[in-house]
């Protein structure tokens, strides 16, 4: 998430825009939209409804949860690119935001393996610590 | 293992969902990607 706090200029500036989602409910992502400082809104999936529907559900997961993915959804609609990525390798937002500016092409885009700085790994302990590693259902 | 729900495809339509946000405001898929392209970026949750 945080990593697209930082690419947040360059994708807004392509006319696109950015939704975090996930299982958590308002409080608990609220709380980390607020640690991270994230300028976009966290959309709260605490059903599964969503999560299940675009396929990335992970329901033996600690309780069910979004497994990480990234799409891009034009304004028709339609899924311009979809990404369904590992804790481990994921679409770096830079290859996102570039993909938006038209840098990129779709099928160049690789999966990295990612570590978040110490500050941004600190803040998801401390949520961690708050709110415990399951996230309950509705 | 992930459920036996087919994710949707570059070029299909996304499924529709009107979900809240974590400041209780609903949101409409139709209406977020109104004003242009959206990211949708799935996390864990929390960490």
């Amino acid at each position: 998430m945080a990593e697209y706090r930082d690419q947040y200029e360059k994708i807004r500036a392509t006319g696109a825009d950015v939704s975090a989602v996930s299982v958590d409910g308002p409080e608990r992502s609220e709380s980390v939209r607020r640690q991270f400082e994230l300028p976009f809104p966290i959309l709260c999936d605490t059903r599964r409804e969503v999560a299940k529907a675009w396929g990335v559900l992970n329901p033996e997961s600690r309780g069910g949860i979004a497994e990480p993915a990234v799409f891009i959804v034009a304004s028709d609609r339609r899924i311009r690119f979809s990404s369904r990525d590992s804790e481990s390798k994921r679409v770096p937002a830079a290859a996102v935001a570039e993909l938006l500016a038209g840098e990129a092409r779709p099928d160049a885009v690789e999966r990295r393996t990612l570590i978040p700085s110490v500050r941004d790994f600190l803040r998801a302990a401390a949520s961690v610590f708050r709110f415990g590693m399951k996230s309950p259902r509705e | 293992m992930a459920e036996e729900i087919q994710a949707p495809k570059v070029g299909d339509p996304a499924p529709d969902f009107e979900l809240p946000d974590s400041t209780g405001a609903r949101q409409s898929l139709a209406a977020l990607v109104s004003a242009g392209p959206r990211v949708f970026v799935f996390y864990r949750g929390h960490w």
